[in-house]
């Protein structure tokens, strides 16, 4: 009996260290703010983007559930973007993944549609920025930059020495 | 006498011609009215409104368009850039608006990106259109916005079909109830029998874009809608 009890309550351990794991420790606000920052700022400065309010990430994406924590920047100048989050699980992350990935094919398709009619170098390069776009997800964190080469690069080194 | 008959007869022939340059007047003004309100709207939108600076009897100033002529309803509506008619710098409509205060602004939106790609989520058509009345609203209170229409497109368009375009005009016009904001509908005096944009309105191949006597049929409808715009010269 109680061995039983123990294999029991072993399993549950099992269990909860389990359920643990696909959850990372979520970040405060402040270290949130830090980790946009150094990407901004591996940018060229946060004065170089237009803010999205908190009403585009559910318009634009449909998460399930609000991320923790969520930063979507617009190029004043030109038509990259970005975008940083904080989700709760590994399977959220997974499907704001999948909503980036998606909204980024939605935009691209629109793009090409758009240079069929009006042909243009402004709107092959909004194309590349889609087509090449970056996204990916790692404990917890789940991002996309659709940006230049050379943007893409920086930002992708500033989140990973963050 | 013979002066004062003289002089009487000068006298009524002035009078005549006074007259009749009177009833001329009175026959022009309606015409000069029109034309005044047509001269007191802003017109921002897409490709479409942007090609009534070559087909239609409007200023450049007037028109509130992106650089490269696009304009997508969705979510990033806010903060696309728009030519400032005055400067020829980019600013969003909500800088454009606090800064211009338009006395009357005519939105035509939606045949880039919207129709076609919320043509399943009307939800998110209505939210992406009221986001942007909200800016201009909270930019420029005074501003008296007049929604239009999304025009109806002819056979050749591939991609965008008049029941696309229906669904969000009835999205359009629930909005502006709920507002109490003006409906231009527009899209019926351009529309045939079979509720295609007309051939003799359509200019371009893809199917979508208005000729100039297209945008005459759309000024004359506007026009027409002055009394109720509240339009008092």
């Amino acid at each position: 009996m109680a061995r039983v009890k123990k294999r029991w309550i072993f399993l549950l351990m099992c269990l909860l260290l389990l359920t643990g794991c696909n959850r990372a420790p979520a970040p405060s606000d402040e270290e949130f703010e830090a980790s946009c920052a150094a990407v901004a700022e591996a940018l060229g400065g946060q004065e170089r983007f237009a803010l999205a309010d908190e009403d585009f990430v559910q318009t634009a994406f449909s998460p399930k559930n609000a991320p923790l924590h969520a930063r979507v920047c617009f190029e004043k100048e030109g038509c990259g973007e970005w975008g940083l989050f904080f989700v709760s699980d590994t399977a959220e992350a997974k499907a704001l993944e999948s909503a980036l990935r998606a909204y980024l094919a939605q935009e691209k398709e629109a793009v090409e549609s758009l240079a069929e009619l009006y042909p243009a170098r402004e709107l092959e390069q909004r194309l590349a920025l889609y087509t090449d776009a970056e996204v990916g997800c790692h404990q917890g964190y789940v991002w996309y930059f659709a940006l230049s080469p050379a943007d893409r690069t920086a930002a992708m080194r500033a989140l990973y020495h963050e | 006498m013979h002066r004062n008959r003289i002089f009487l007869l000068f006298l009524a022939l002035c009078l005549l011609l006074c007259g009749c340059q009177r009833a001329e007047a009175a026959v022009d003004a309606p015409e000069a009215e029109q034309g005044d309100f047509i001269g007191a709207l802003t017109f921002l939108g897409d490709s479409i409104t942007a090609h009534m600076a070559d087909r239609a009897d409007v200023e450049p100033d007037q028109l509130w368009c992106a650089k490269e002529r696009y304009l997508n309803l969705d979510a990033k509506i806010t903060y696309a850039k728009l030519v400032a008619p005055d400067t020829g710098n980019e600013e969003t409509v909500a800088e454009l608006a606090a800064r211009l205060r338009p006395r009357y602004l005519v939105i035509t939106l939606g045949i880039d990106y919207g129709v076609y790609y919320f043509r399943n989520d009307q939800a998110t058509f209505a939210k992406c259109y009221e986001k942007l009345l909200d800016a201009v609203s909270a930019a420029s209170p005074d501003t008296v916005i007049l929604v239009q229409s999304i025009f109806p497109v002819s056979p050749l368009c591939r991609s965008i079909t008049n029941e696309m375009i229906d669904k969000a005009n009835a999205t359009l016009r629930e909005i502006c109830a709920r507002r109490g904001l003006l409906y231009l509908d527009t899209q019926r005096v351009l529309r045939d029998e079979q509720g295609f944009l007309r051939a003799e309105y359509c200019s371009s191949a893809d199917g979508i874009h208005l000729s100039a006597e297209g945008y005459r049929a759309v000024l004359d409808h506007i026009a027409a809608q002055s009394e109720k715009a509240g339009w008092r010269g």
